[in-house]
């Protein structure tokens, strides 16, 4: 038919297989690429050689002690605020959610800045524990304050998150006031922006154990997430308790963000920017979304960590403000889009 | 094969059903009626366990409707409802797809057989020419369309319906009913538009503010005296035909 069809985008079983495929490529070329980039010059073959156990010790101990962890750091938090943006725009029934948005990635930066400051750091977990706690009553105080008759209003749920996420900076800055050691540790940047110079085995070791099984959990309930994104009402008609598969999303959302914060600090706009980029691909069918969410949010924050080491050679960048320059834009873009009767 | 009984609901504070009982024999198709605000909406959705009861006791094929879990209630019981909020682009085929969720634990996958009850009841309803538009650029009786065949996905025995025929024209309204009743299954609807309740229902149950005023045979129940009293209007029937009219003062 010659009608105009907006569906036109979508992929069926194939196209999507190679979405996938394209996807997974995308990724493992950037962490091969990243692996490579930096100010020691470090080719292709001895990254080989590395892999071989044929390199020099310099080599190898710049390769791994140093890149790996970086690189798989920002994919795998790439990846998880892909997954984790997605969920809660499901679970809030709206397009713009997103952790960074909402102020629950700031609200973790105050948990993981008054680790340090509570001397509670505990070797990363203890900043990982208050993040998440951080990241839970930001993310209640965000949907209490936002939400109207079971709905979440978008203009209601920014105007939430951005007071939120003011108030949770100026909490964080003054903590970092406070306690200069907590910016000898990290960086205030860190705290406020986030980036990956930081990253290391023990850090991402950390950050996996938590992560992976939260991002896993996540896609576990796509369809939990697809049923909500269709109101609370029809979900309930179509069997699912709406009320309590919110919960253990927004729980197991907000674990995978003070995660991801103590890692990495609150970096921005990733999980509105890959979803949507994808959606009209997959649909909104979070049991499609998802998998690629997480490919190819993995393949952006590697590649965008990769640009923010080398744009401003042999000074870095933290990779937030890179986030922010392209994401915050795209977001204006967006809310330009989000029909004005949506209340 | 619904039994309603002494059912009061508040909402936010406010009382809105008070006391309603009625029943809804198996294959029959019932309309409950109501000026705005009278509370049909709200015994729907207490039906669908989407709000909780205060008190009173509602059975749903002889089994009390808290004793059934989510997705078995789901496969029984089926819900058309205004989609007004749908902010994200699916596509009819996908919205009808869900329908087939309460068959589905939260790890199983779509199966050929799924596909093809979807495509059945899109079929029924008309929509399979619909199938890979987006919802949102359907028009309002292709939506209500394929919103019935999601419900119809589900395989139900009943069908619960809010306000089927809003924002649909006169035919539209005639064929979205008529469809339904072919169905055979027991429907209970709330309708504003008391001549298709009069038309189409084989019981109709008048609402006025939370309590039932009349319930019985639509000749029975929509007659002069009762639209007067709960609708404040005239209502006339000739040839079998309602008409209303405002009431001189």
């Amino acid at each position: 038919m010659a009608e105009a069809n907006a569906s036109n985008f979508r992929l069926g079983g194939f196209g999507y297989g190679v979405l996938l495929v394209v996807g997974g490529v995308g990724l493992l070329a950037s962490i091969a690429g990243g692996l490579v980039l930096g100010s020691a010059s470090i080719g292709p073959s001895d990254l080989f050689d590395v892999l071989l156990g044929g390199s020099d010790a310099v080599t190898t101990q710049i390769v791994v002690e140093l890149r790996l962890p970086r690189v798989l750091g920002a994919a795998l938090v790439g990846a998880a605020l892909g997954i984790v943006g997605a969920t809660l725009q499901a679970v809030m029934k709206n397009p713009l959610a997103e952790p960074y948005i909402l102020g629950i990635s700031s609200g973790a930066s105050v948990g993981a800045a008054s680790s340090v400051l509570l001397g509670l750091a505990l070797g990363g977990y203890g900043t990982s524990a208050l993040a998440f706690v951080g990241a839970v009553v930001s993310v209640v105080v965000v949907y209490r304050v936002a939400v109207v008759d079971g709905r979440v209003p978008p203009v209601r749920l920014i105007l939430a998150g951005v007071a939120l996420s003011s108030f949770a900076q100026a909490v964080t800055s003054f903590l970092l006031y406070l306690v200069p050691e907590a910016t000898a540790v990290r960086g205030v940047i860190f705290w406020l922006l986030g980036g990956l110079s930081g990253s290391d085995w023990p850090g991402l070791t950390l950050l996996t154990v938590i992560v992976v099984p939260a991002s896993l959990v996540l896609i576990a309930g796509a369809r939990w997430q697809t049923l909500l994104l269709l109101g609370d009402d029809s979900a309930m008609a179509l069997g699912l308790d709406a009320a309590r598969a919110r919960q253990w999303l927004i729980a197991w959302a907000a674990l995978a963000t003070g995660a991801l914060v103590a890692f990495a600090g609150a970096i921005g706009f990733v999980g509105l920017i890959v979803p949507h980029a994808l959606r009209p691909f997959t649909g909104p069918d979070h049991r499609r979304l998802l998998w690629a969410v997480a490919l190819y949010g993995g393949w952006l924050l590697v590649a965008m960590d990769a640009v923010a080491r080398s744009v401003l050679a042999p000074e870095e960048l933290p990779v937030g403000i890179l986030t922010g320059l392209l994401g915050a834009p795209f977001f204006l873009l967006l809310l330009r889009r989000v029909p004005g009767d949506a209340r | 094969m619904i039994e309603v009984e002494d059912l009061y609901v508040a909402l936010g504070g406010r009382d809105v059903l008070n006391g309603v009982s009625f029943d809804v024999p198996a294959g029959r198709f019932v309309a409950v009626v109501g000026p705005n605000g009278s509370g049909k909406t709200t015994l729907i959705r207490t039906l669908f366990r989407a709000v909780a009861a205060r008190s009173g006791r509602v059975r749903i094929d002889g089994r009390d409707l808290l004793a059934y879990e989510r997705r078995a209630l789901a496969q029984t019981v089926a819900v058309m409802r205004q989609e007004t909020e749908l902010e994200f682009d699916f596509t009819a085929r996908e919205l009808v797809m869900m329908g087939r969720s309460p068959y589905k634990r939260l790890l199983d996958s779509d199966g050929p057989e799924d596909v093809k009850i979807a495509e059945a009841a899109m079929d029924e309803t008309e929509t399979l020419a619909l199938a890979d538009r987006l919802f949102r650029t359907l028009s309002g009786g292709e939506k209500q369309r394929v919103l019935l065949a999601r419900a119809l996905a589900q395989r139900p025995r009943v069908l619960l319906l809010d306000e089927p025929t809003n924002h649909l024209d006169v035919r539209h309204r005639l064929q979205i009913l008529a469809l339904v009743r072919s169905l055979g299954v027991t429907v209970l609807a709330a309708l504003h538009d008391l001549s298709l309740a009069d038309r189409f229902a084989d019981g109709v149950v008048m609402l006025d503010r939370g309590r039932v005023h009349a319930a019985g045979a639509p000749a029975e129940t929509i007659t002069e005296a009762n639209v007067r009293a709960v609708f404040g209007v005239r209502a006339r029937r000739a040839d079998g035909i309602l008409a209303f009219d405002l009431e001189e003062t």
